[in-house]
């Protein structure tokens, strides 16, 4: 277990590394950016920059540089606004979006292997439709316009819950279904499909000719093996959400670290989104990195495979 | 009275590409302390009838479409699941086949083991482990501590295959049904197994019915032979009866390929051609189209089937004219 | 089923298939639908009652009614006009995004498989890293970077999605290489080889149906959020995405703005799934939900 681990964290170092080697070269290249000769920025964040990341020095050293600077944790300074830092910004948005992505994926976990276990064990009666359809209402409508309407419901029209903001648990309900619904219907396919390929095993036949009552059978003896691919999904799922997260932000004017992201995209602020991308795929990895090991950690199977 | 008294059990799976007879019409019976085994290839139905005795047919699409299975009086096939579940595991237990895919990945083999003691004879978790490491020493296996808190795919083929039969004899049942238990094991270890359910059978009078295709095993632990072939029972009696004098066509061709009676270099006998398409319709002798010795006409005309012929002692196979044939021959 | 009875049935695989599919009433809903979303896109400049750039200040943004089934937007620009041309635009994307990924896919993983060995194993470790990497992030400092180009969008896009189809193909022409392997080494009868080859590319074929029909709509959603967070295409070219993204602006004066593009937008989002889905079980029962 302990040899996967390390060996997983190795192999996903390079990824960070390619992550800004690629940021970096695309800043180079971009057209009135901070490496460009055509200077757009005023003076001072130009003199910033420049005395920043050595601009009168050959690319390679730039880049060690700024790879050293990334390393000891410093992000960079914004190009659009004199005295910002990267990390600022970082430190005030990602806990709000932390705070979204965890109560959105809850949501997605728990609806969607409830709803996937039911319609597996009442495989093709109504208890399986009607999960799976509204599952399939969850792909399908994008949160682009779930939120909005749901708003449109709750907020404007019954006055139950505030249209936009983050503050109490009623301004965070909306924003996590919307953001949760895609996955909570993704994670309920998985899960049908998963309880389905372990109910029709050798060993459930075993359990049940040994007496097991079928609340256990599904509980004890099925629901591990289908989580199995539940949780190889998880690393997929947070990229989505983070995706995801950056228009939910914007629907409900959430002060997180998507609405940062974008408002420096549109400002065409290069080494805010250098930074933040570098942060963005931190915290991917991370992710999938701890999705991988869970995996195996689930699965006695593999977790002795690898121990060799 | 007989523990289990079978009688015309009719299993039908029901699939898109027609209705297959698995199990069309078998009726025996087994006491205490008897062991019966059921012989047959691959189809004949032997897997499926144990399965509609325990409740273990996967429906849909699979029926227990009629008849009636009285275990101690009562009629297993038409209980209710929780009734059924009172009796699986604990009075009526069951053997499986495939060792590699019949123990959870998930679970370990401590918790598999102990789980029908918890369910049946609510022992304390403590109580339980101890009768689980006795049950494996029992089966021969050693370091007994360290294997319950191991994982399945940690065990060989030949070890699991000794957890199942441990996990089946744990609770003692009345009732034990093999299902080719020794078929993925090695010799020695089959003898040991054997010895193994034997002992259990003598200390507790267990009724055994033992499932397999390997007439050298029936020969050494059934009294009672049922010869099974596409559903239908073609010939049943006492072990020695059968052997000494297998009537059907069938049970003759397959004493006859068994391969330690030839001689090295000899070509082996088997018997021609695939068992018949359960999903169609089979009238007469379901062994016709393999029959080597068919008077034809009879075969598919006759519209008696299965009609069972006595020849005395319990010993009874499908009549037809050509088992008639061959027993006026026999008696000359 | 003997063997010959099963490897003659290889033919009717499509039969089969198309048998199961029609059987899907979900499938075909959403067969029909997709048809007739795309039929009307592709005759939109024909029958559109307006011009999609025609304003009328005077008018401004009215409700649906009877010279504007779908109502105006605050420029009094007729909606159902504009949701004809952005059902162009983003079916459009869909379609060609989807292409280019395939492309990609298909090259990347029949040259990964063909020439086996270090090559094979240097390109899916490429694709296997590729799965990782953050590529919303990258696709959007490309936008930054370059602009709001459409080629670059379909490009970005579709530079995105190719690497599940790399793999999936790989693996089939890895298994068509064993085939061959294996029947030098028992030659088999040349029928026998032939209808082998035919399942593997037969089966080949039916992933890419399936993952285009699945990848279509995951295209043109990824591209309406794209839109929305105002990266996507520029007006006055509108996708659905970006009329949902104007319309929300304006929400609760004019929900019909958002709600009309939003509703017709998500029925063609069911119906590729439905239909993808459909496909998927028609194609490839083991992967069934049954």
């Amino acid at each position: 277990m302990l040899k996967y681990s390390i060996k997983r964290l190795l192999e996903s170092l390079p990824v960070l590394l390619i992550v800004v080697i690629i940021s970096f070269t695309l800043m180079k290249v971009a057209p009135g950016g901070p490496f460009d000769s055509e200077k757009t920025a005023p003076i001072e964040v130009q003199k910033e920059i420049a005395k920043m990341y050595k601009l009168d020095q050959p690319v390679y050293i730039q880049f060690k540089d700024y790879l050293f600077n990334v390393l000891k944790g410093d992000l960079g300074v914004s190009y659009k606004y004199p005295g910002r830092t990267v990390n600022e910004l970082i430190a005030k948005g990602l806990p709000i979006t932390f705070e979204l992505g965890f109560y959105a994926l809850s949501y997605a976990i728990l609806i969607g292997v409830l709803f996937g276990v039911i319609a597996a064990i009442r495989k093709n009666t109504m208890l399986d439709y009607i999960p799976m359809s509204t599952a399939m209402i969850g792909v399908c409508v994008p949160s682009l316009l779930m939120g909005p309407s749901l708003v449109l419901v709750f907020s404007l029209w019954m006055g139950w819950l505030p249209v936009s903001g983050w503050d109490t648990w009623q301004h965070k309900l909306l924003p996590s279904l919307t953001l949760g619904s895609a996955y909570a219907a993704y994670i309920a396919r998985i899960t049908r499909g998963g309880m389905l390929d372990v109910l029709v095993q050798d060993y459930i036949r075993t359990a049940r000719a040994k007496g097991v009552a079928e609340k256990w059978i599904i509980i004890r003896h099925s629901l591990k093996g289908a989580l199995t691919t539940v949780v190889a999904y998880l690393g997929p799922a947070v990229a989505g959400l983070l995706t995801g997260s950056f228009v939910v932000e914007k629907i409900f004017q959430i002060p997180g670290m998507g609405r940062y992201y974008i408002q420096a995209a549109f400002n065409r602020d290069y080494t805010m989104i250098m930074g933040m991308t570098i942060m963005f795929s931190f915290l991917l990895i991370t992710f999938n990195y701890i999705a991988d090991v869970l995996a195996i950690a689930m699965n006695p199977k593999l977790s002795f495979e690898n121990k060799k | 009275m007989a523990l289990l008294e079978v009688n015309d059990l009719r299993t039908y799976f029901y699939t898109r590409s027609g209705v297959f007879k698995a199990v069309d019409g078998i009726s025996f019976d087994v006491s205490k302390g008897e062991t019966l085994g059921i012989v047959g290839e691959s189809g004949s139905g032997k897997s499926v009838s144990s399965y509609s005795l325990m409740g273990l047919v996967p429906s849909p699409p699979g029926k227990v479409v009629s008849g009636t299975a009285l275990f101690d009086g009562q009629d297993l096939l038409k209980m209710n699941s929780s009734q059924l579940q009172k009796i699986r595991g604990k009075r009526m237990s069951m053997i499986f086949q495939d060792p590699m895919t019949c123990l959870n990945p998930f679970l370990k083999i401590g918790f598999q083991l102990i789980e029908p003691l918890l369910i049946h004879d609510k022992l304390s978790k403590k109580e339980a482990m101890k009768k689980a490491e006795q049950a494996l020493e029992d089966v021969g296996i050693t370091d007994v501590k360290k294997r319950l808190n191991a994982y399945p795919h940690e065990f060989s083929g030949g070890m699991r295959q000794r957890v199942m039969i441990a996990m089946a004899l744990i609770t003692e049942p009345e009732l034990l049904i093999a299902d080719e238990p020794t078929t993925a094991l090695d010799v020695t270890v089959q003898a040991q197994i054997l010895d193994l359910i034997n002992d259990l059978q003598k200390r507790k009078n267990t009724a055994v019915i033992f499932i397999t295709h390997d007439l050298g095993v029936i020969a050494r632990v059934a009294d009672k032979v049922n010869v099974m072939y596409a559903g239908q029972i073609l010939e049943s009696g006492s072990a020695d009866a059968v052997f000494d004098q297998p009537t059907h066509a069938y049970t003759r061709a397959l004493l006859k390929s068994i391969p330690s009676r030839f001689e090295k270099g000899e070509t082996l006998y088997s018997i021609e051609g695939l068992p018949p398409n359960l999903s169609k319709e089979l009238p007469g002798c379901r062994f016709q189209y393999r029959c080597t010795q068919k008077q034809k006409d009879h075969c598919w005309k006759d519209a008696r089937f299965p009609e069972y012929a006595d020849l005395g002692q319990g010993h009874q196979v499908q009549s037809c004219a050509c088992t008639a044939e061959y027993l006026k021959e026999a008696q000359k | 089923m003997s063997q010959t009875e099963f490897i003659e049935k290889g033919n009717s695989l499509w039969q089969d298939a198309f048998y199961r599919l029609k059987k899907n009433k979900l499938a075909m809903f959403g067969f029909v639908f997709v048809s007739i979303v795309i039929l009307l896109a592709i005759i939109t400049p024909l029958i559109a009652p307006y011009s999609y750039q025609e304003q009328n200040l005077i008018l401004g943004a009215v409700p649906p009614n009877g010279d504007h089934w779908f109502g105006t937007d605050t420029l009094g620009r007729d909606l159902l006009t504009r949701v004809l041309y952005g059902g162009r635009i983003s079916l459009m994307v869909g379609f060609v995004a989807t292409f280019v990924s395939l492309v990609i896919g298909v090259l990347w993983g029949t040259i990964a498989g063909f020439l086996g060995g270090k090559v094979d194993s240097v390109m899916m470790r490429i694709v296997d890293i590729m799965f990782s990497l953050p590529f919303i992030l990258f696709v959007i400092m490309l936008m930054v970077v370059f602009g709001r180009n459409i080629f670059l969008i379909f490009i970005a896009i579709g530079a995105v999605e190719w690497l599940p189809m790399a793999r999936i193909v790989r693996s089939q022409v890895v298994n068509l290489r064993k085939q061959e392997f294996v029947e030098a080494c028992f030659s088999l009868g040349f029928s026998k080889r032939r209808i082998i080859l035919k399942h593997l590319i037969l089966n080949v074929l039916g992933q890419i149906i399936i993952y285009t029909s699945l990848t279509i709509p995951s295209v043109m959603l990824f591209e309406s959020f794209l839109s929305y967070l105002g990266l996507g295409i520029q007006p006055p070219m509108s996708s659905w995405g970006s009329l949902i993204s104007s319309g929300v602006e304006t929400m609760e004066e004019f929900p019909w703005l958002f709600l009309f593009p939003g509703v017709v937008f998500t029925l063609t989002l069911f119906s590729l799934n439905f239909l993808g889905d459909g496909l998927r079980d028609a194609l490839d029962p083991r992967a069934s939900k049954d």
